[in-house]
């Protein structure tokens, strides 16, 4: 198994590095103002796909860095997004056994209920550093997160075959 | 930190992440020592930022270059007409400009600090739909600075909040943490404004049930904190509500700057300092 292992854990960082690039670019995309508080939280999404495929690799630690490069980006207080997407990882890590057997449609439940639980972390966390106040805006974009996750789920699927993760 | 792509042992990971991050959160809410890894960071990020705007681009692009003859020949002549009206009233401000100083001479009152404008694009990035702030491409590079007033050709926008090397992070007027001094343009009564979070709004609070403020008054920037330069528009009062029981009256207004429409803003920075202020600078070095 050694022999394997080495060569799928350069293409698990390739595929990671991908995805997490694109969804970065996805978040920071400009947007119609119809479409702006349904806009999917995309690294969150990707973070949760990665956790479920390859839980043994893909955990708190990996959430942590992907979360601290986004508050980077978006100029917010350091912590509460890394801590918040390992929240997310280690849920989804912890019932990945559960999540795969699951058809599509029950998994999308379940990741709008992980991925509403790591918004209201986040949010609160970020109300107690920042000042931020929580708005009945802040909650639309699960709905669009819940609803492209199957597709998602489907092209993330594609990547991990092109890449050749086991 | 060990290879984060080894097996992971789960709680392990979780526990020490929890450590990690409650510091994290607590010495950047309340010091500037990470200020520095954030600066060298989102130097090495900025190519993610720089992507994201291909498709705004893009799609200016090919606006510009579609557009039609007889179009840009309209915007052209309005243009052509705009410019000529406000050189005309430059004129008319130079000569205005020129009495106003004499006359503070007269009443051996300081000379009106004149700030310098710095233009700056906005970047074609959505920086974060939870707060209203936007980026621009200019950071310490620049000379910008934490808190310069920042404006576009109508209004007040806002105000710089973070500098980084390439780019900085302005706040808008309308940021639900944001206030703002101000005063009403017609009897100089002073107040401020609050920003509610919602791109259309500003709340004036704590005035009085006999407050002099009516629908329609302009509120222009009160100079008050040293921060911003006076006499800048700000917004329009849209309404006011006076409630019998309540200590004060309920006032919201409009802002006057285009938010969420503009692509430049300018930044204004202090530029020629006063006599007075020379003096002392020349004081302090001489302690020194």
């Amino acid at each position: 198994m050694s022999s394997r292992s080495r060569p799928s854990s350069w293409s698990l960082f390739l595929g990671v590095f991908i995805s997490v690039f694109v969804a970065l670019v996805l978040t920071v995309v400009q947007l119609p103002g119809w479409l702006f508080y349904y806009w999917p939280d995309w690294i969150a999404i990707v973070v949760a796909y990665w956790a479920l495929v390859a839980p043994k690799r893909i955990g708190p630690y990996v959430g942590f860095i992907i979360g601290t490069l986004l508050e980077v980006l978006f100029v917010r207080k350091f912590g509460v997004m890394g801590f918040g997407l390992a929240t997310l990882a280690f849920i989804v890590n912890s019932t990945s056994q559960q999540l795969r057997v699951l058809s599509i449609w029950q998994q999308m439940i379940s990741m709008g209920v992980f991925i509403g639980f790591f918004k209201l972390l986040t949010g609160w966390l970020s109300g107690m550093v920042a000042g931020f106040t929580i708005t009945a805006e802040y909650w639309y974009s699960l709905l669009g997160t819940v609803i492209i996750w199957p597709f998602a789920f489907i092209l993330l699927e594609e990547l991990r075959r092109a890449v050749r993760i086991r | 930190m060990a290879n984060p792509f080894r097996k992971n042992s789960g709680w392990t990971q979780y526990v020490s992440v929890f450590i990690v991050s409650v510091a994290m959160m607590l010495i950047d809410s309340r010091t500037t020592w990470l200020d520095g890894p954030r600066n060298i960071l989102s130097v090495v990020l900025s190519p993610i930022q720089g992507l994201a705007s291909v498709p705004a681009t893009i799609g200016r692009y090919f606006t510009s270059t579609l557009t039609a003859e007889p179009d840009l020949q309209i915007a052209y002549d309005n243009l052509r007409n705009e410019y000529f009206k406000l050189k005309s009233e430059s004129l008319l401000l130079r000569t205005l400009e020129e009495e106003n100083q004499d006359l503070r001479a007269l009443l051996a009152a300081s000379d009106r600090l004149k700030e310098k404008i710095t233009l700056a694009e906005l970047m074609d990035v959505n920086l974060d739909r939870d707060n209203h702030r936007v980026s621009v491409g200019r950071g310490i590079r620049d000379g910008v600075y934490v808190g310069q007033a920042v404006i576009d050709d109508q209004g007040v926008i806002g105000q710089v909040t973070e500098v980084m090397p390439l780019s900085s992070i302005i706040v808008l007027i309308t940021d639900p943490g944001h206030a703002f001094p101000v005063q009403v343009e017609r009897n100089g009564l002073r107040t401020v404004v609050h920003g509610t979070g919602s791109v259309s709004l500003l709340r004036v609070p704590f005035l009085n049930q006999n407050s002099d403020i009516l629908v329609g008054d302009v509120l222009i920037s009160s100079g008050m904190g040293g921060r911003f330069p006076n006499g800048y528009p700000v917004a329009v009062v849209t309404d006011v509500k006076v409630i019998e029981d309540e200590a004060f009256i309920r006032v919201t207004a409009e802002p006057i700057a285009k938010l969420d429409r503009s692509n430049h803003v300018l930044l204004l920075s202090r530029q020629a300092q006063t006599q007075g202020e020379k003096r002392l600078e020349q004081l302090i070095s001489e302690d020194d």
